[in-house]
């Protein structure tokens, strides 16, 4: 049998190939992700993998409508359309040599590093760009205990009478987020963070669901994916801190629509069809007992899906909200919870208008080159001196940059139009040159593509359309806000001069409270895990929500062609 | 005269500077350039330039594909009121996206593009239901209906090209109505259009404009 030696980070192990399989399932199944949008249907374009030596099935038509004549004939291919039928070697890194610090030179070669431990012995060898999830290798075994820092505040009163411990599980589209209680001292004992596993059957959400709708089988393997992942964190939590899971009396799940269909097995093929994009899907699991095993809970548990709220707009918003405490008060509030579903809701003092918008993973480094989530790893601001040049960046843990997350990305967005560099349209000034921005940053060749500009553009309009849709549906205009609120992963470091900059804010008074959420659909989920009326405190927020669907909407249409230019919001718009 | 309207026009869509190129035009207009001459020597041959510089390109951004497209039909619509007399249409085409479907904003640019090709386009809107496509084909005369699907479910869904041909077949309109589809899905698999029974597929709105064309001349012979 033909084998695949995988060289990950300087260790070497060797898969048997299956014929048939493509190298990018091969290696999915080896846990070596590589980044994809599309699922692996040859779309996204980011899977790409250098072929050094050796032969396989020619160039597909989507290879060839993704890839360059020139990158083609130096062996660049997606793994995705690659059947190896003969030994193959790979490495998941590269290691170029260059120094420390960006690099705004324009490049006009290519993004594909050099391997330099080409293995001559077998009969073909793939580089791996820096297209491999770096840090969240998961699904297996790559859960991170979530700092201290991580945590929105939440405030909960002790249960002395509740079973000993309890779960919160926040599940979205590519990060899930688990934490386990004590619930009669009303003490966190641990909290985890990985990568949603179903990523591999797509980012974005609609493509995941229609390969949900593609087989039962499918179905049952997204379904599984994600039970397991949030299986696999409880069970790290409970080696970690000595914990008997059969003590975990509660667990509590939030999610948007579609993450909370696919988990409970049901009704996600509703989804797809846009007729019901304005009513509320039954997520509701019927297999309560089966979860129950799976994750080793007490057989008594309570396992509960807080339901969504309409449309995609899942009951992850419903959490921000309760964390954030956004309807108590008059004061009016915006709370945007970033992600590849991004979810919106504006509190006017009366009612909460709530709505989603499907702007794409890029600000969670998804459909990037060199775009990572907000990991350990992940350059998460970068600053230019004005009189240099230069630039600066950040590195979240400090460590060596393995890539770039979204907030580094709306920092360099804004750094390059404040500079001339990139005009406001998304053209890079030296279009002559390829259109390509090479930003070399420690190991891992980085490099910016108007692709990746193009991405980002449309992630930024879609949330910004939405959010001045919003506003103006609620009739408030931006300086009116007392508060808005940046939820996810992402808003936790976003630089929000930045965010105006670019118009993915809107611009506010200075007096405006700016509020960086972070895991605040966790701490919300956290909170309704001690809520002696659970069901009540959900009826208070979404009794007060109104579900505004934007895909029907056609003035959202307008404005998210004037939100692809990266300027400020301009209002009226 | 005309060619500095063209370079200023140009430079205008390239920079996807709306209000610039409405300018531009309108300065035109004033100075006696007819609408019928801003359509056809300015706006459209940008357009075609703007599609052979994206399929040409690997780094195409479909931003700014958006914005120009945009600026175009904004352009032509305009420009349309004001033609001395009626332009000859070259057909009609019914057009909208398949079921289950609410990508717009392809359709979108290929009827700003038909538009100023001269084909007579009516829009279904989004989430059209394939009898719907057949019925207002057939209430308006059209000699052809575009299915625009954006997502592999809906490109190769029974609801959309498939059940539209179907019902073609049973009516027997298949000799008087043409069916061509477009979106994302027809682009990465080139057959896929024959595979769901669609008598052609374009990857751009000019593109379409030609092959509708071609499609109508079918028709009427």
């Amino acid at each position: 049998m033909p084998v695949l030696r995988v060289n990950q980070a300087g260790v070497e192990r060797s898969i048997s190939l299956t014929p048939g399989l493509s190298l990018r399932e091969t290696l999915h199944r080896a846990n070596v992700h590589l980044r994809s949008t599309c699922g692996g249907a040859g779309v996204c374009g980011r899977c790409r993998v250098l072929i050094t030596y050796g032969r396989t099935n020619a160039p597909t038509a989507r290879e060839t409508a993704r890839i360059s004549p020139d990158d083609l004939a130096r062996g660049v291919r997606l793994a995705c359309q690659v059947r190896p039928e003969h030994d193959i070697g790979i490495n998941t890194q590269v290691r170029p040599e260059h120094d420390i610090g960006i690099n705004t030179q324009v490049r006009p070669e290519h993004d594909i590093g050099i391997n330099t431990q080409v293995r001559p012995e077998h009969d073909i060898g793939i580089t791996v760009q820096a297209d491999v999830y770096p840090s969240l290798s998961g699904p297996a075994g790559h859960w991170r205990s979530l700092a201290d820092d991580e945590y929105a505040p939440v405030d909960i009163s002790p249960m002395p009478d509740a079973p000993p411990y309890g779960a919160a599980v926040d599940i979205g589209s590519t990060q899930i987020r688990v934490s386990i209680w004590d619930m009669r001292s009303g003490r966190r004992i641990a909290g985890r963070i990985g990568l949603n596993p179903q990523s591999y059957f797509g980012a974005d959400i609609l493509t995941r669901l229609a390969a949900a709708a593609e087989s039962p089988d499918n179905a049952r393997l997204i379904r599984m994916a994600a039970r397991e992942a949030v299986g696999e964190a409880l069970q790290d939590m409970a080696q970690a801190h000595g914990l008997n899971l059969r003590e975990v009396g509660q667990v509590v799940i939030v999610g948007n629509t579609a993450m909370l269909a696919l988990l409970s097995g049901r009704n996600h093929g509703l989804l797809l069809n846009p007729d019901n994009w304005e009513r509320t899907i039954d997520c509701s699991p019927d297999d309560t007992p089966a979860l129950r095993e799976l994750w080793g809970v007490a057989e008594s548990a309570i396992i509960d899906i807080v339901q969504p709220v309409a449309g995609f707009v899942g009951s992850d918003l419903l959490a921000d909200i309760i964390a954030t405490k956004l309807a108590e008060g008059p004061d009016s509030a915006l709370l945007i919870d970033f992600g590849t579903n991004s979810e919106i809701a504006l509190w006017d003092g009366r009612e909460i208008l709530v709505a989603s918008t499907a702007g794409g993973p890029a600000f969670e480094g998804g459909g990037i080159g060199c775009g990572m989530p907000a990991e350990p790893g992940a350059i998460f601001r970068v600053e230019q001196d004005e009189a240099s040049g230069a630039f600066h960046h950040e590195t979240i843990g400090g460590g060596e940059p393995e890539g770039i997350c979204g907030s580094g990305l709306v920092d360099i967005l804004a750094c390059l139009i404040r500079s001339g560099e990139l005009r406001e349209n998304g053209k890079f000034l030296h279009h002559h040159a390829g259109g390509r921005l090479q930003i070399v940053i420690g190991r891992t060749d980085m490099v910016l593509t108007t692709q990746d500009i193009d991405a980002l553009q449309r992630a930024k309009a879609a949330i910004a359309a939405a959010t001045t849709r919003l506003m103006k549906l609620a009739g408030m205009h931006p300086e009116k806000l007392r508060r808005v609120c940046v939820c996810g992963a992402f808003g936790r470091y976003l630089d929000v001069r930045n965010a105006q900059f670019i118009g993915l804010l809107p611009g506010i008074a200075d007096d405006t409270r700016v509020e960086h959420g972070g895991n605040s659909a966790l701490a919300g989920c956290e909170a309704l895990l001690f809520a002696s009326d659970r069901a009540a405190v959900l009826r208070s927020v979404a009794g007060k929500a109104n579900h505004y669907n934007m895909s029907t909407d056609t003035d959202f249409e307008e404005l998210f062609i004037d939100s692809l230019f990266l300027r400020p919001m301009r209002w009226p718009m | 005269m005309l060619e500095d309207v063209i370079t200023a026009y140009n430079e205008a869509v390239f920079d996807t500077d709306r209000e610039r190129a409405l300018k531009v035009i309108h300065d035109a207009v004033d100075r006696g350039v007819s609408p019928e001459d801003v359509v056809f020597k300015v706006v459209i041959p940008a357009i075609e330039q703007m599609i052979k510089s994206i399929s040409e390109s690997f780094d195409a951004n479909l931003a700014q594909h958006f914005m120009t497209s945009q600026i175009a039909a904004e352009v032509t619509e305009e420009m349309l009121a004001r033609f001395r007399k009626a332009p000859e249409v070259v057909g009609h085409i019914v057009i909208g996206t398949a079921q289950g479907d609410l990508h717009s904003l392809g359709k979108r640019i290929v009827i700003g593009c038909l538009k100023s090709l001269m084909i007579d386009v009516t829009d279904l809107g989004v989430n059209v239901p394939p009898e719907k496509f057949v019925d207002e084909a057939v209430a308006r005369n059209a000699q052809v209906i575009g299915i625009s699907a954006m997502m592999v479910h809906t490109a190769r869904g029974e609801n959309g090209c498939i059940m539209v041909r179907e019902l073609l077949r049973k009516r027997g309109l298949e000799d008087r109505i043409k069916i061509i589809v477009g979106g994302a899905p027809y682009r990465y698999d080139l057959e896929l259009y024959k595979t769901v029974g669609a008598d052609a597929s374009a990857d751009d709105g000019i593109t379409a404009g030609r092959v509708i064309a071609g499609l109508i001349k079918e028709v009427r012979r």
